[in-house]
């Protein structure tokens, strides 16, 4: 990788960028006095690698509290280049939409032109670009940026690449045998200029310097190299601009957030961590490195962290119980989660697979808890803050993420300023739904609130899960009322012989062997075949002190504006009361976390003992107008199917005298489930654990109505499920529309996207209210 | 003893018919490298190590069954299709009877695509299978767990499985509600293998090869299929499956006006090369999606 000329040598560190093999191998030149360069040169444009330098500068002698390359920083700047192949879609685009490019969104500038206004140069100390920069700083030698600082984004093709993590000590060899599966890695069109431009400049340093040391990608290598060798003069007078010459301005420092960071950091963080622990500065004399302190073995460091999971996990918990569930759930799969992951390496061709694809195989395999665990243990990392650098703004994942390329945006510290764009992911694709958990050091920071702060909103996903969870509740309720028949075996068992019938018949006189036939009621539409509301989940009976009553409801005149003629429940408001409660809890409230730049806008999380629902939880405000609007023709508030009451009143006091109950507490489960009688129309759904036993009042109560009671047992449900159910977050929303808009760090710090079990809910009861036509409730009719 | 015309073999004395394996025709696969590498990684077996059983999840018309196309093509196995529905009966899993063709006997045996797959060493892909109940798919225990048999109790027989058989099934999001899957299944059914929305440069290039007939027209058809879903729906991004059928009721539709007026009117008769216009896609889309 050294090519000698007349004015001296060239040598060049061909890198997979983002991989420590090879930033190890810059640092070992730069140490050794043998190898040391008068001069570093690096794949990055001019007034980039001034703008990398003049940071590092900053930062290289005081270097970071811990002594160590703060991670992650990184410099956002403009890009105003569009690949060539996209010319004519780039006319046409103007032509159609009579706007210029500029003006359309980011996504469809990002779909149709693979075009996006921002670059990010990550800081990574993983990196050899940035290792060089580190170097060039170290030893203050000239660092020469030898590429375009503008060009299009380049559309590239995947190939399978030989694990770079085994390119460590041996990067000549590496690079031998992959760079010519590298270069299918270039686009033509847009690397053969900058390849052009870093052959003419390269040639101008090595005129300036007899060493020099140039890192830059793999897929350039084979043909810059040809450039070099082949050609003596590229260019008469091409500008070789030495990064201090230049005072850039056109640059964005940021404070990376760690979710975006660790798609940049090798394969996990881990190995970024060890690499930078055991690097010394070059500038510190010391010629030849011993080969064991610098050694990383990455099959070794995630062993590590899949023992200490592993450990965590089903050594953590000092409940009995809790634990035999853990192994039950998790020993088994334990052995299949390993076998996938090494089968997963021997396909990809990897030694260790990346922090994303490693998280999809245990949510693919194990159970949630322990892929929270697994995950915590690998973003364990001495994260840089906002806190240590005051000022910069935060380049973070969006929470909302479709198409294949990753949305990121970043937000001023103040608020005012914010912007979104788009980059090429890596390592793990396109994959967005595997859940990281969000650091500590980064658990209280949020972006600032761009709006102004509205109502108080459960977080929705827990919403979907409740109602979705009682859905199957209602269907195993009803499944208990199936059918049972005999019929005569005419080719299939159904559900094996009726050896009863069988004789029976043989005595009638008919051989004929007799087979059961179990039917249940089938489920054509959840949406009109059942409605499972009312419900009471009660999840851990007795008493506690520290546990109170809940409620949680709607205005109807608020609600009546989401209607087209709102009249009828302003009617219905006035005649009844304002207030619709839609359910309440027995719970025990605690803040979690608020978010430093609003403290009003604090999450709550409440653990539930019991909830009583009188509709589905997750509706936005048009489908609580329209639940609400089916019964504003009612003549009595008695035949409404959730309580009313004037604004002011206590949702409980007057459940109270309406009803004759108490809640004071003793025997809530049992006041839960009478609360709900009086406004089912059929049947309560109640899901209860195994051994609680309703009192005679209840049934007594429900018979008076003419109400079944539906129990389901919990052991239906898995444990994990249960306790999400079991804990809900409340937090300030802002509405938007015709629902609200969570903030946006919130699935950051619950680990949970804002649409998750959304699937799981009939669609039906998803879209009703929302579009016009959606049948109405035909059982409360 | 395979009878090859028949598709006949012998088990403990009895004749018994297979299923019919599946050919899948279709066309290149776009996008999806991870999960094609998650199930084939999922699959590999060696010396102490069963292959496991993923299953898909997702909504209607993602591609989960083109991924299991796709990897049986790939990995040159034969593909036996089980349709999952609510009638299922544990026996169905595993062998059925029905009135014989043959006049010397009353009825035949005929394996299930399940134990067909585990006596060829092929695939077994259990489709919708949440929509089987759960006491039907108790017999898959013994199959997917180290035992790899299946006991007929219409057969009277143990079938065990060739070395080489292989295990995928695929549910609906929707079916999954409240976790619909027996406990005693879940936990021998893994990888859970989501199944996302395609991006809208996949879907975009899905339309391209499965509609070659669009032509020169493809790119601003494409551009305004996109202008009208957004308009339709700009929550959820369509499937492929959406996709193809409104430019493939559109395609039909150009070849309407293509033949419309010649008497008699033959149905047998496209353009190589219709004149698809934006009104047929317009259509095509009212037709499908407006309710």
């Amino acid at each position: 990788m050294t090519l000698t000329s007349a004015n001296g040598e060239l040598h060049c560190v061909p890198a997979v960028h983002f991989r420590f093999a090879f930033a190890q191998h810059v640092h070992a030149r730069c140490n050794a006095a043998a190898t040391r360069p008068d001069a570093i040169a690096v794949e990055l444009g001019p007034r980039t690698a001034a703008a990398a330098r003049a940071w590092v500068e900053e930062f290289a002698g005081i270097a970071s509290p811990t002594g160590k390359f703060p991670c992650m920083l990184g410099l956002v700047g403009p890009n105003r280049r569009i690949h060539p192949s996209r010319r004519e879609i780039a006319e046409r685009l103007q032509v159609e939409s009579g706007r210029e490019l500029h003006e359309l969104e980011p996504e469809v500038l990002k779909e149709h032109l693979g075009y996006s206004s921002s670059r990010v140069l990550f800081l990574s100390p993983v990196d050899s670009i940035i290792e060089a920069i580190r170097c060039a700083v170290e030893l203050n030698l000239p660092l020469y940026g030898v590429d375009l600082d503008e060009t299009a984004d380049a559309e590239r093709t995947q190939y399978m690449m030989y694990d770079p993590s085994l390119a460590s000590g041996q990067v000549a060899e590496y690079v031998s045998r992959q760079e010519q599966y590298a270069v299918q890695h270039r686009d033509i069109e847009v690397d053969s200029r900058r390849e052009a431009a870093m052959a003419a400049r390269l040639q101008v340093i090595q005129q300036l310097h007899p060493r020099v040391l140039f890192t830059g990608g793999l897929a350039h290598w084979r043909p810059l190299r040809h450039l070099l060798t082949e050609s003596t003069d590229l260019c008469a007078n091409p500008p070789a601009i030495e990064s201090r010459e230049i005072q850039p301005d056109e640059f964005q420092r940021v404070i990376v957030h760690p979710l975006l960071a660790v798609r940049h950091m090798d394969q996990f963080p881990a190995l970024v961590r060890r690499y930078d622990s055991r690097r010394p500065r070059v500038d510190v004399r010391q010629d030849e490195l011993d080969a064991e302190d610098t050694r990383i073995d990455a099959a070794d460091i995630l062993q590590k962290a899949l023992h200490a999971a592993y450990e965590k996990h089903f050594g953590r918990s000092q409940d009995i119980e809790d634990q035999l569930a853990r192994l039950q759930e998790d020993w088994e799969a334990k052995a299949d989660f390993e076998q996938l992951l090494a089968n997963y390496c021997r396909v990809t061709q990897q030694y260790v697979p990346d922090i994303i694809s490693l998280l999809s195989i245990a949510q693919g395999v194990m159970s949630d808890e322990f892929c929270r665990v697994l995950a915590e243990i690998l973003m364990h990392f001495d994260w840089a803050t906002p806190e240590q650098f005051c000022g910069l703004p935060i380049l973070a994942p969006s929470a909302i993420q479709t198409g294949s390329h990753l949305r990121v945006e970043y937000v001023s510290p103040d608020g005012k300023y914010s912007k979104y764009f788009f980059i090429d992911p890596r390592p793990g694709g396109g994959r967005y739904d595997v859940r990281i958990p969000i650091p500590w050091q980064w658990k209280d920071v949020a972006p600032p609130p761009t709006k102004t702060a509205g109502a108080n909103r459960s977080w929705v996903p827990r919403d979907y899960l409740t109602t979705a969870l009682t859905f199957r509740a209602s269907e195993i309720a009803t499944a208990e009322q199936e059918t049972r028949q005999t019929t005569p075996f005419e080719g299939s068992l159904l559900d094996g012989v009726d050896v009863k019938s069988t004789l029976r018949s043989f005595i009638r006189g008919d051989d004929r062997i007799q087979v059961r036939d179990i039917r249940r009621p089938r489920r054509r539409n959840a949406f009109k075949t059942s409605n499972p509301f009312p419900v009471v989940w009660i999840f851990h009976p007795g008493t506690d002190e520290r546990y109170t009553w809940f409620p949680f409801g709607d205005s109807l005149q608020d609600l009546s504006i989401q209607l087209d003629d709102p009249q009828p429940l302003r009617e219905m408001s006035a005649r009844f009361g304002d207030w619709m409660t839609e359910g309440f809890a027995y719970v025990h409230e605690h803040g979690l976390a608020s978010m430093p730049e609003d403290r009003s806008r604090e999450i709550r999380q409440l653990d539930l003992r019991g909830l009583l629902l009188y509709m589905p939880g997750h509706f936005e405000f048009p489908q609580y107008a329209a639940w609400a609007n089916q019964f504003a023709d009612r003549e009595s508030e008695r035949q409404v199917p959730f309580p009313l009451r004037p604004v002011g009143d206590d949702t409980f006091q007057t459940l109270g005298e309406q009803h004759g109950l108490r809640f004071d507490g003793e025997d809530w489960p049992e006041m839960l489930v009478r609360a709900a009688i009086p406004y089912a129309l059929r049947a309560v759904t109640v899901i209860l654990p195994d051994k609680l036993t309703l009192s005679r009042r209840v049934y007594q109560d429900a018979a008076a109505r003419g109400i079944s009671i539906n129990s389901v047992p919990l052991s239906y449900f898995p444990k994990e499920l249960l306790t999400k159910v079991s804990t809900y977050y409340f937090v300030s929303t802002t509405p938007s529309g015709s629902g609200n808009d969570y903030p946006d760090n919130l699935t950051r710090i619950l680990g949970e996207s804002s649409t998750e079990y959304r699937d799981w809910v009939p669609s039906a009861w998803l879209k009703f209210g929302l579009e016009p036509g959606t049948p109405p409730l035909v059982q409360f009719a | 003893m395979i009878d090859d015309l028949k598709q006949r073999i012998t088990i403990g004395g009895k004749e018994v018919f297979l299923s019919q394996r599946y050919h899948a025709v279709v066309a290149e696969m776009v996008g999806r490298p991870q999960e094609l590498e998650l199930i084939t990684a999922a699959w590999l077996a060696g010396r102490n190590e069963l292959p496991l059983a993923p299953l898909l999840v997702g909504e209607p018309g993602v591609g989960k069954n083109r991924l299991v196309y796709e990897v049986a093509q790939r990995t040159s196995k034969e593909l036996y299709i089980f349709q999952g529905h609510e009638d299922v009966t544990a026996e169905d899993l595993a062998c059925s009877v029905r009135f014989s063709d043959d006049s010397d006997r009353k009825m035949d045996y005929v394996l299930s695509p399940l134990v067909t797959a585990m006596r060829e060493g092929g695939i077994c892909f259990i489709d919708e299978i949440a929509k089987i109940r759960p006491r039907a798919l108790a017999l898959l225990v013994s199959v997917l767990d180290e035992r790899r048999y299946i006991d007929s109790t219409l057969l009277g027989e143990r079938v065990e499985a060739s070395e080489s058989f292989r295990f995928i099934a695929a549910t609906n999001t929707a079916d999954l509600e409240g976790n619909a899957l027996p406990e005693f299944l879940r936990s021998r059914m893994r990888p859970v293998i989501k199944i996302g929305y395609p991006s809208q440069e996949e879907v975009s290039s899905i339309i391209r090869k499965r509609c070659p007939r669009l032509g020169d027209r493809a790119q601003p058809l494409i551009e305004t299929f996109w202008l009208l879903w957004d308009r339709y729906d700009s929550r959820t991004p369509p499937t492929p499956r959406d996709a193809i059928y409104v430019f493939s009721l559109a395609l039909s539709l150009a070849d309407y006006d293509y033949v419309q007026g010649r008497t008699p009117m033959d149905l047998s008769e496209v353009s190589a090369t219709p004149t698809i216009e934006t009104r047929h896609l317009e259509r095509a889309f009212a037709e499908i999606f407006n309710d």
